[in-house]
């Protein structure tokens, strides 16, 4: 790995409108980000910022302090070029944050999408049936009440769930969450386990069918949710 | 969302989609919310309708889908518009509203038939989810959507950040800015230099006769008055995302000066807390 890093050279590319600032190793550009002029409004002043945008390193490279110093070059070249101040979009959930806290970047607007189910029984099917997949071991008839929707009963069975079209006489499990609690969790906005925590999800039953469908949630990985 | 409108056109609403020339209302209505905000430069009709020209990662396109943008219209008169994107993850389960700018007296009625004419579009796509943006400064989209049945699912996602890489050059830039403020406050009549330092960034503020200027160097370095910025809190207070109050309260703020109170109230009257409005399709 060491090796691999001081193969890198951190390249400089001023093409158009953007300024890309890139890492190259064997020949490739292996972690990058690009700049432009974006005015930014202060009242009725505007002062000259420096988007960043596409921020990225190849998978393999990345841990090596790659984008580290594509964005110590990238923050350099933004001051000679006569900026006064950069900005850039990204998500406080994402290991970027902490690199752009380290180059004096604050947050200074968070964006909360407000949502709405239009299909609470397509979306929790979709979603449901996304999570359980990989567990065709599973089999539980369980009830999810998503405020303020009717609640559905559904059957998991070999990977699948189904909507019973009645209430099932014996239910294994019940999950109770808003509706918004699920895009949520289908987005990665929170975890299971700090929705848990905070009793934005409860839910009664058969403990070792709500672990075992709890276990399938924490091993998720971590999309950004945004526009 | 909610621009201040000279005129007051009366008659019913109409929703219509986006039409060419549609632009040059939206850019006004657009520039009109943002002033007195800290957001993106004000938009020219060009700009905005290059701007949806192509379907970017950020934002659907006029030229594919003229329905991505709903205009509503009250006596001939743009009075707001909506910009939804009707696919913006790959599963096309969802659709989000980016961008929501109504004017005029009735703001909220508007803002309410542009969401719920997207959310009847949404279901006919098939959409399960319609999702709206919202700045945390702009309290009657929070309002109105609240009021249909929208909820924030608990946290932030999005998170637009800065960094002030030169406060000297940022200062010199907003000294007409500064100046205005001036003129509106009660220290209108302060003389004297003022000294922002922040973690090896100093900027200088001279002010005469109710002007200021930012001398990259001034000739005597004596200042009248001198804060202390912490780093965290430059880009805040620079921005009116916090008050000068609230930085001396954290302890983020140090300021030296014969009287600190009314160090404070010059600082409070350049740098006031401003409300902040960017919708994530206007950012490149």
């Amino acid at each position: 790995m060491s090796g691999e890093r001081a193969k890198a050279a951190v390249k400089l590319d001023r093409g158009g409108r953007w300024t890309r600032v890139y890492a190259e190793s064997g020949g490739r550009d292996v972690s990058h980000l690009m700049y432009a002029r974006f005015p930014f409004q202060a009242g009725r002043g505007v002062v000259n910022m420096a988007g960043v945008g596409g921020v990225a390193t190849e998978p393999e490279h990345r841990r090596q302090g790659l984008s580290g110093k594509v964005f110590a070059r990238a923050m350099a070249a933004i001051k000679a070029d006569g900026y006064s101040c950069s900005g850039l979009y990204t998500a406080t959930s994402i290991v970027a944050h902490r690199l752009y806290r380290r180059f004096g970047f604050v947050d200074l607007l968070q964006h909360r999408p407000a949502c709405k189910l239009l299909d609470p029984e397509a979306f929790a099917i979709g979603v449901l049936g996304g999570w359980l997949k990989q567990d065709r071991e599973l089999n539980l008839r369980m009830t999810l009440e998503l405020r303020p929707h009717r609640p559905l009963h559904l059957r998991v069975s070999g990977g699948m769930v189904a909507v019973a079209k009645r209430k099932p006489r014996r239910v294994d499990l019940t999950l109770r969450m808003a509706g918004e609690t699920l895009i949520a969790l289908a987005r990665e906005i929170v975890s299971f386990d700090e929705a848990l925590i905070s009793k934005l999800v409860e839910w009664e039953g058969d403990e070792g069918l709500f672990e075992r469908l709890a276990a399938r949630l924490r091993r998720r990985g971590s999309v950004v949710y945004g526009g | 969302m909610g621009a201040e409108m000279g005129s007051r056109p009366r008659g019913a609403l109409a929703l219509r989609s986006f039409r060419e020339g549609d632009q040059v209302a939206i850019a006004r209505l657009f520039n009109q919310y943002l002033s007195g905000f800290a957001g993106p430069r004000p938009m020219t009709p060009e700009a905005w309708r290059r701007q949806f020209r192509r379907r970017s990662w950020n934002g659907p396109s006029v030229d594919e889908d003229r329905d991505c943008v709903r205009v509503a219209e009250r006596g001939g008169e743009v009075v707001g518009y909506a910009v939804t994107d009707y696919r913006p993850f790959e599963e096309n389960t969802a659709a989000i509203v980016q961008e929501l700018c109504v004017a005029g007296d009735r703001a909220d009625e508007v803002a309410a038939a542009l969401l719920e004419d997207a959310e009847r579009r949404a279901r006919q796509r098939g959409r399960q989810v319609l999702a709206v943006q919202l700045s945390p400064d702009d309290g009657l989209a929070e309002r109105v959507a609240e009021r249909l049945g929208f909820r924030s699912p608990g946290k932030d996602a999005g998170v637009f950040m800065a960094a002030v890489v030169d406060l000297a050059r940022l200062l010199k830039e907003l000294e007409q800015e500064l100046s205005r403020r001036l003129a509106q406050s009660e220290c209108a009549g302060w003389t004297g230099t003022l000294r922002l330092r922040s973690q090896g960034q100093t900027g200088w503020l001279r002010i005469r006769a109710g002007r200021v200027s930012a001398p990259r160097s001034p000739k005597a370095a004596r200042a009248d008055i001198t804060a202390e910025v912490h780093p965290d809190a430059l880009p805040l207070l620079v921005f009116g995302r916090c008050s000068v109050r609230w930085a001396y309260l954290q302890d983020m703020l140090s300021v030296e000066a014969a009287d600190r109170g009314e160090a404070l109230r010059l600082l409070d009257a350049l740098f006031p807390r401003l409300p902040i409005y960017l919708p994530r399709a206007q950012w490149w």
